[in-house]
């Protein structure tokens, strides 16, 4: 349906300061995809609201006038999310940047939702405190967006993900009424709509306060870095560690590729020593707590790692010693990016117990599809971050990265797993999601949207398949319905 | 009505079909918890539909950290078989558990079922350390209140794919569906465990605890109780605080045990140590065991730090009571005689007052009309009354129980 968007954009004209409105061709461009530069779509609209009085009549307008909307924090999601794909006003929260309130005592902080995830824990660092969840873009994503997609990081291992640290949210519905979901307290007697809200990815209204728990800063950490001579004894590694009771910070493993582009891509940097070019994995552990605990945690975890066939195990203390082992696990990605120019960046999960079988198919596929696959990876949790490394430009690649990511998910899922641990659904993987769930699944999560949003304005397409985007899940539907198998109404939807 | 896991599913349909209210049951241990159920026209007492026949443990998958479970196996089934493999779920047994139900010899059903702790959702102690109800839980199987069978989540730890409908059924109280299988983190066993039981006056109490949350230990717990042992006096003495350590080393615990010790005799306050078993009995007075079946059971919560003030308000005199020092929740009980309703309501008044909020889990029986509510409207009650309809549109289940919804009189 085509809209009169210069009508649209007069009448929240007179809404909003004239700064909060951008119309501008050039201007909207920065707006055309988040970090999944694949898909761009250019909006029609932007606005940037302040407070959560202007979210609200912003919404009120987008509901009186019949208009889907896309909120969107700093752009850095992966999974498309933030993106206007169809005709539809983006909301941008990049200038709601106040840090609300800080309460030590009760050991949280209200933000903005356009907060930027690393300054919470600025904010509260001198005074021993942090804030848990640390996705890989945390000085630039905002909170928001970390609630919207239940944004995990390296240390949700031990200390969980974004809805194990959200208290409280004020939250705008789509027809622009305001309300508050949870409370200052880890538990309240009401339904929990803040959980529900949390990670429904733009789809079920707008975030305008978070309350965040924060945490005591440890007393002290320490890095181990081991390198084995297969993936199986890395894995292996990994497994004695946990089930000896040592539950470390995060645990990340790199493969073979990642150690070759990281060793040329870091050689001759001060400090950093190479990698044994004969590895075929390498594992780092961070562990934190009390010194003698975690002391002892890490005199057990080498000694099991060297059980498990390590050939050599590092340990650092320092912070500058510590910042030289994550410097290759955090330069991988530059790496190899040095080697390959474009990339796509997988995210899927697998049960723990199934990463070296997973892998060695995912090497197995990556042959096939003669495209160099690298690992990094959360060991502790099973979640993978497969690159499929291409050069853009050759005939067809796309397609066939596209085709090699979606066979990674598969393995994913026929494994037990999840086609995504942190990165979200959006518009991304929606084609995906009935792999997981069947027909009643998404419709009973239909439920609850509808609750919030009836007319499903917010976010429009995003994270449930639908017949025009995804020709599969339409064509099952078409062949379901042929053999005369009876679907809910709801199923004709996806 | 206990049906088989094959008849459940025609029998909610059925039930739909005639609009016909029901309860989703487990055990039927703490049933009477929480707001009262209206049974429905024609029937005296709620139409409870129990799960305990879906009481298998479907796959325990010690490597990955995860149990699936049907959610009518008992509570002390599952941690038997974690324990097997020296895992545990990292909850406590709910109020109530009066016996240690993990060291065999305990009633089954004193801890009632793994379905009924989901969805009341409240969690205990270890909060301290490992979070709550919600924060275990990774996957759900759900029956609607149509009939529809639906999963959402899944078996693994990390995972955000569709909407986190696990959240929303925890602490749901049976109001949206009937809960039929949950996936759980599991955790290692710590293999040192020791508790501390720390006494004395209330102002030298209050300086250590603050201490203990603010030091770089990391206590598996740290409550307050409040009169929990039988002969406890009304004046000072009444208080103290239960801290339960973990860890890996025998070495590094005896040391945190020293430095709390150590801490406890400068402010003049007494030190026990407590091995497991003593632990676990500390414990079990914390679930209410001197008292049980008290005529008020109180769920409260403030800001963690005005659990100061709630310990010293006089509305508490006369009743039992443990609170979590570092998540200001906890349990309040005792008899009528003890606590008379109107002191119910200003504790009640000055839990809000401090920020917090007051469930009513367990009051004496009583004409309806002078009930206190079990709990008050949140603020987003028409969208919780949304949710509701969208789930359960003909207001079938646990009808009058609803969550941040204050009962009608």
């Amino acid at each position: 349906m085509s809209r009169d968007w210069a009508e649209l954009e007069r009448g929240l004209r007179r809404l909003l300061p004239s700064r909060a409105v951008v119309a501008a061709r050039q201007e909207l461009l920065a707006y055309d995809c988040d970090g999944l530069t694949l898909h761009r779509h250019q909006p029609p609209l932007v606005v940037l609201p302040e407070t959560t009085e202007q979210v609200a009549a912003v919404l009120r307008f987008c509901h009186e006038n019949g208009v889907p909307f896309v909120a969107r924090g700093s752009g850095t999601g992966l999974s498309g999310g933030a993106v206007a794909e169809s005709e539809a006003l983006v909301i941008a929260t990049s200038r709601m940047r106040r840090v609300l309130e800080v309460d030590l005592e009760n050991r949280r902080v209200v933000v903005q939702p356009g907060v930027i995830n690393s300054w919470v824990t600025r904010a509260v660092a001198g005074d021993g405190f942090y804030y848990a969840p640390d996705p890989s873009s945390q000085v630039a994503c905002s909170i928001g967006g970390n609630v919207a997609e239940n944004s995990g990081g390296v240390h949700c291992l031990k200390y969980g993900v974004t809805s194990n640290h959200v208290l409280a949210l004020e939250v705008v519905l789509p027809d622009g009424t305001v309300t508050t979901l949870g409370s200052d307290l880890d538990e309240t007697p009401e339904l929990d709509l803040r959980g529900a809200f949390i990670g429904s990815e733009g789809t079920l209204g707008i975030a305008t306060a978070i309350t965040l728990r924060l945490l005591r800063a440890p007393q002290s950490v320490a890095v181990l870095m081991a390198d084995f001579g297969s993936m199986e004894a890395a894995g292996e590694a990994v497994r004695r560690v946990t089930a000896a009771g040592v539950l470390p910070a995060g645990m990340e493993m790199m493969d073979r590729l990642v150690i070759e582009a990281v060793n040329d891509y870091l050689r001759g940097v001060e400090g950093f020593e190479e990698y044994p070019a004969d590895a075929a994995a390498v594992l780092l552990i961070e562990l934190d707590g009390q010194e003698r605990e975690v002391v002892a945690a890490a005199e057990l975890a080498s000694a099991l790692c060297r059980e498990a066939g390590a050939r050599q195990v590092r340990q650092a203390w320092q912070e500058e010693e510590r910042a030289l082992l994550w410097k290759g696990r955090k330069s991988a990605i530059s790496a190899l990016g040095r080697r390959f120019p474009s990339y796509y960046l997988q995210d899927g999960v697998v049960p723990r117990s199934a990463l070296p079988r997973v892998l060695a198919a995912i090497e197995a596929l990556s042959e096939r599809f003669a495209l160099p696959v690298a690992n990094v990876f959360h060991a502790g949790d099973g979640n993978l971050h497969p690159l499929i490394l291409y050069r853009d430009g050759e005939p067809g690649v796309r397609e066939r990265v596209q085709e090699l990511g979606a066979e990674i998910l598969r393995l994913c899922v026929d494994a037990g797993g999840s086609i995504t641990g942190e990165h979200g659904v959006g518009s991304d993987k929606r084609c995906y999601l009935d792999w997981m769930y069947g027909p009643d699944d998404l419709a009973t999560m239909q439920l609850l949207r509808d609750a919030f949003d009836p007319q499903r304005r917010a976010n429009p397409g995003k994270i449930f398949p639908t017949p025009r985007s995804c020709a599969e899940s339409a064509r099952r539907v078409q062949v379901l319905k042929a053999e005369g198998v009876e679907l809910p109404a709801e199923a004709v939807v996806f | 009505m206990r049906p088989e896991p094959h008849e459940l599913q025609e029998l909610v349909r059925d039930l739909h079909r005639q609009a016909t209210p029901w309860l989703p049951a487990g055990s039927g241990s703490r049933l009477e918890w929480g707001p009262p159920v209206q049974p429905g026209p024609g029937r005296s007492a709620p139409l409870a539909l129990s799960t305990a026949r879906l009481d298998r443990i479907v796959e325990h998958n010690p490597g990955d950290f995860t149990v699936t479970v049907q959610t009518g196996t008992p509570l002390v089934v599952l941690q038997q078989e974690l324990a097997r493999h020296r895992q545990w779920l990292t909850l406590d047994w709910p109020w109530g558990t009066a016996e240690a139900p993990a060291t065999g010899g305990g009633n089954a059903l004193g801890a009632g079922t793994v379905g009924g702790l989901v969805a009341r959702g409240l969690a205990g102690g270890y909060r301290q350390r490992h979070l709550g109800v919600r924060d275990q839980l990774i996957g759900i199987g759900l029956l609607r209140a149509d009939g529809t069978a639906a999963r959402a989540g899944g078996k693994v730890v990390k995972n955000v794919a569709g909407y986190d409908l696990m959240r929303l059924l925890c602490g749901s109280w049976g109001s949206l569906a009937l809960i039929t299988e949950v996936t759980l983190r599991t955790q290692p066993l710590p293999p040192q465990r020791r508790g501390l039981w720390l006494h004395g006056p209330l102002q030298q109490l209050q300086p250590l605890a603050r201490w203990l949350l603010g030091s770089s230990l990391s206590p598996e717990r740290i409550d307050w109780h409040r009169r929990t042992l039988p002969d406890a006096a009304d004046a000072a003495g009444a208080e103290a605080l239960l801290v339960s350590l973990a860890s890996i080393s025998p070495q590094t615990l005896e040391e945190q045990v020293a430095c709390i010790r150590q801490q406890a005799d400068q402010a003049g306050v007494r030190t026990e140590v407590l091995d497991p078993e003593r632990l676990e009995a500390h414990l079990e007075l914390g679930r209410g065991s001197s008292a049980p079946r008290p005529a008020w059971l109180l769920r409260a919560g403030v800001p963690p730090r005005r659990t100061d003030e709630l310990l010293r308000a006089r509305e508490l005199d006369g009743a039992s009571a443990v609170i979590g020092a570092g998540s200001g929740l906890g349990d309040i009980w005792g008899s009528a005689a003890q606590l008379p309703a109107y002191r119910v309501e200003a504790l009640r008044r000055r839990c809000r007052e401090l920020g917090g909020h007051l469930t009513v889990l367990r009051q004496p029986p009583g004409p309806a009309a002078t009930a206190i509510p079990a709990w008050l409207d949140a603020p987003s009650r028409p969208l919780i009354e949304t949710v509701k309809r969208q789930f359960d549109p003909k207001q079938q289940l646990a009808r009058g129980r609803l969550p941040g919804v204050q009962p009608p009189p």
